[in-house]
């Protein structure tokens, strides 16, 4: 059960990777519109001209 | 020139207009708006325009190789907006002065006129054409395109040309409300906090339940240590990051004497934390790590949730614009300006050469367009109807009666009084509670010793958080807005609800609330000896439409349905002149229409000399507007014949046709006024009509005459709602208790109200009343159980029996609870006259309804 002092630690670090990207995600604006992207799928875009962030 | 294409046009509903658009019908509706076409329409080939502005932009679109609007319009069931040439004026000002870049080369510009698929494509890809436009997002909700400029372009260049394109389509920019960017900010730092607390919480649970189990099946005491350490890091850090906002509030709180729900959270939070540590360092066995991140996690989700239902609404209203046209910004006092058809007037002023009517419905309520001539003043804001005029501007920008009458809504709404929600009411008597309870904890375990003594009376004050009770207002308010959004009713404060549970009294506007605004026919009566043929009547129906004078449209409306198959657009007319406010005359070869007021039409033809028995000419007595309509056969100055055909039309506005099934309901449980700005004929007329007693009606009030009639009832202590949708109801809107803002309300009674209707229509009152008290009753259900659970877990706690375990798992399980019951009390039944509805709403006020 030894293990469990390495590994506890690891888990939690993991945890920390997912919630800085997290953050990173959210200030990035990802997050800042949820309901927009639901309607674009009616779009179906044959000229994938023009660039697209 | 087809006039076949003309015939059986009166479908008006939406589902007929969408079939329209794929079956052989699709020539009966415009391409472009689909609203069916009139005399008016233009004809050309396989494609019918109701109007110049759709035939522009459908070609516009075509050839600029948008055409796929179209498919995707259809789509998406929709149709285009509805343009007439006045919004497809290309703005003169600068844009420029409403709209600029950030240091990145981002921009946002307000769209309101964008609803679906369609229009994201559409824009996206048009504002993406432009040189020097890098990106460009649409967000439908906010109705916002964020663009993203090149820096070493000319920005303002850019900024123009797209503004210019977008204004050339028909979606005009407007400027944004300067809210929406910190919206965003805060949104973005409480979904931070809500994920970091979440992390915590989950990762501590793990921990602790690992902990909890090794008590029961064994577990390594290092290893135990081991985990309570890692715990600890985690609900610290849990505390310092997204929890600090509790004890911020609490300090505040403390700070000015006042009691905040935050306080008694932050207290247990504390102790919480304080006695963990404590157990820590010394080897003792009471950890309440788990519990700590529990409550910050749930407490800041439920605040989350609430938040994000209220900046929905509060987006719906839109950026207030006002009707002042972004030129205004422009004027100053002594400048001449020319003002044209259709344009709103830039500023308060008088005018200097010309004559018009104008309409200030959206300003002073009056519903008939008033004549302004030269030497006249007139206001900002008011809709210049048939003539270009000259202006001396008096007042501009701030000193317009307009921007005067929204400062005075937002004293109106900060001097409302304040009524203590329940959770406010509950909450000294729980924090007394709470310092009972406590005090009665460390008595009884006084005598078993000082260290167990203390160790209850922290264990009572960490589980009386008042968790559940925090979360059972946010919830069930955000519950109900939800179900209330579903049935298109938009509520936009948090306390709106209790609110309207008060409620005794209702005071109505009457143009646009009662009546739908749009003067209609009453009766039609021939005068004269004469029979109107068919054709005569085409003829005057054409002729009126020219009008924009809702009398003549009403009339020409009539018309128009009484005979769709004499539809024609190729009458030779040689002359149109319209009088402002009074009449106007058409000449034809072989005929010559006069149509008017009566007085005028009789002083018209004597002045002509075409002198004939008209009969006895009604004046302007009755309640609705009279308008006498005369076709004369004549030849260059001559008069024909002897006996014109002579038609009096008496027309009236339309009352809703629910109002007087929802009258008889609200009559009876509710104090009714009728509160109105126009004439004591008409205001008397509607009360009639809908029921509401002689005494209880009051007409032509000014903005302040409404104000302060509403300040007099909350004065005698009546809870008020007000009901209206012009400007002139604005800040009676915002004095109410409650003020509701119905369908096809200006932008600004919209902001000021809390609450809107988006479908026209009394009958969601009584059922918002209705919904507003059961949920009332829901919020003292769930308050009953969440304490029910507090005091349970101090029963427990004071028996000395509470494990640590059985805490961290009470929080939780109280919110679950209050969640449940939130949701299984939907008060559906109370919806009775709607069915659900979508709840992503296109437009508040759309053109074809």
């Amino acid at each position: 059960m030894e293990v469990l002092y390495f590994m506890v630690p690891l888990a939690l670090a993991f945890a920390g990777v997912a919630v800085v990207s997290f953050i990173w995600a959210v200030k990035n604006g990802q997050y800042d519109d949820m309901t927009t992207p639901a309607h674009r799928l009616l779009v179906e875009d044959n000229d994938k001209s023009g660039k697209k962030d | 020139m087809n006039p076949n294409n003309a015939t059986d046009v009166r479908t008006s509903n939406v589902s007929s207009k969408l079939n329209a658009t794929d079956s052989p019908e699709k020539h009966k509706v415009c391409a472009h708006c689909a609203s069916p076409l009139n005399s008016e329409s233009l004809f050309s080939g396989d494609n019918n325009f109701c109007c110049q502005g759709c035939q522009t932009v459908y070609h516009l679109l075509r050839t600029d190789g948008y055409a796929r609007y179209y498919e995707l319009l259809a789509d998406s069931g929709k149709s285009g907006g509805r343009l007439d040439s006045a919004s497809l004026q290309q703005d003169s000002s600068d844009p420029l002065r409403w709209v600029s870049t950030d240091e990145c080369g981002l921009l946002s510009l307000y769209v309101p006129g964008m609803s679906c698929a369609a229009c994201i494509w559409l824009l996206e890809h048009t504002v993406l054409r432009e040189p020097g436009v890098v990106s460009a997002r649409v967000n439908l909700e906010q109705r916002t395109i964020l663009m993203k400029i090149d820096t070493d372009s000319n920005q303002s260049e850019v900024i123009r040309s797209t503004i210019r394109k977008l204004q050339s389509y028909g979606y005009p920019p407007a400027p944004l409300a300067r809210k929406l960017k910190s919206q965003n900010h805060q949104t973005r730092k409480d979904l931070v906090n809500l994920g970091i607390a979440g992390a915590a919480f989950g990762n501590v649970m793990l921990l602790a339940t690992s902990i909890y189990f090794g008590d029961v099946w064994g577990i390594d005491a290092g290893m135990a240590r081991f985990f309570n350490w890692w715990s600890f890091s985690i609900a610290t850090a849990c505390l310092v990051w997204p929890g600090r906002i509790f004890f911020q509030h609490a300090l505040l709180a403390l700070k000015s004497w006042s009691l905040h729900i935050d306080l008694p959270i932050a207290i247990a939070l504390s102790v919480a934390w304080v006695t963990s540590v404590y157990a820590l360092c010394t080897g003792g066995a009471l950890f309440y790590f788990d519990s700590i991140t529990g409550l910050v996690f749930l407490l800041l989700l439920g605040r989350y949730v609430n938040a994000r239902i209220v900046e929905r609404a509060k987006n719906l209203s839109g950026a207030v614009n006002g009707l002042l046209p972004p030129e205004s910004a422009d004027c100053r006092p002594g400048d001449i300006v020319t003002v044209k058809v259709g344009q709103n007037f830039p500023a308060d002023g008088t005018i200097a050469d010309g004559k018009t009517t104008v309409d200030e419905a959206a300003l002073t309520g009056e519903s008939r367009p008033i004549l302004k001539v030269s030497g006249d003043k007139v206001l900002g804001g008011s809709r210049n109807l048939s003539g270009a005029v000259t202006l001396t501007v008096d007042a501009a920008g701030e000193s317009t009666w307009i921007r005067q009458l929204e400062h005075r809504i937002d004293e109106a709404s900060r001097g409302r009084s304040h009524i203590k929600t329940l959770t406010e009411k509950l909450l000294p008597w729980f924090t007394c509670g709470t310092m009972l309870l406590t005090i009665v904890a460390g008595l009884l375990w006084w005598p078993s010793g000082s260290a167990k003594a203390v160790e209850v009376m922290c264990v009572v004050l960490i589980v009386s958080c008042p968790c559940a009770i925090a979360l059972a207002a946010p919830l069930s308010m955000t519950i109900a807005f939800r179900r209330a959004w579903e049935h298109g009713v938009i509520i936009k404060n948090h306390d709106c609800l209790e609110r309207l549970a008060t409620i005794d009294s209702i005071v109505l506007d009457k143009t646009g609330t009662l009546t739908k605004g749009n003067p209609s026919v009453k009766s039609c009566k021939i005068m004269g000896l004469a029979e109107p043929t068919p054709d005569d009547l085409a003829l005057a129906c054409s002729v009126l439409s020219k009008s924009l004078h809702p009398v003549a449209r009403g009339i020409a409306t009539w018309l128009k349905e009484k005979l769709p198959e004499h539809f024609r657009t190729d009458w030779p007319f040689i002359n149109v002149e319209e009088f402002a406010g009074e009449g106007m005359i058409a000449e034809c070869a072989d005929r010559t229409v006069i149509a008017g007021k009566g007085k005028w039409v009789a002083d018209f033809l004597a002045l002509k000399k075409w002198n004939h028995s008209v009969g006895s000419i009604l004046e302007d007595g009755d309640e609705g507007s009279s308008c006498l309509v005369c076709v004369l056969r004549t030849e260059g100055s001559e008069l024909r014949e002897k006996t014109p055909t002579t038609l009096l039309f008496n027309l009236h506005d339309n009352i809703h046709e629910d109002c007087g099934f929802a009258m008889k309901g609200l009559l009876q449980k509710f104090n009714i006024w009728l509160l109105s700005g126009d004439r004591r004929v008409s205001c008397v007329a509607v009360a009639n009509a809908v029921g509401i007693a002689q005494e209880n009606v009051i007409s032509t009030a000014t903005p302040e005459a409404k104000l302060a009639f509403i300040r007099s009832l909350s004065d005698a202590g009546r809870k008020t709602m007000m009901v209206g949708d012009g400007i002139n109801d604005a800040p009676a809107l915002a004095a109410a208790t409650v003020g509701v803002a119905v369908k096809g309300g200006v932008d600004i009674a919209l902001s000021s109200a809390d609450v809107f209707l988006t479908k026209p229509g009394l009958a969601r009152i009584a059922e918002l009343i209705d919904f507003a008290r059961y949920t009332r009753h829901t919020l003292v259900l769930l308050l009953i159980t969440s304490t029910a659970y507090n005091l349970v877990a101090v029963s427990l706690a004071l028996l000395g029996i509470l494990h640590p375990g059985i805490a961290a798992l009470i929080m939780p399980l109280a919110s679950l609870t209050v969640l449940t019951l939130a949701n299984v009390r939907t008060g559906e039944h109370l919806w009775k006259s709607s069915t659900l509805w979508c709840p992503l709403p296109s437009r508040l006020q759309e053109s074809q309804s």
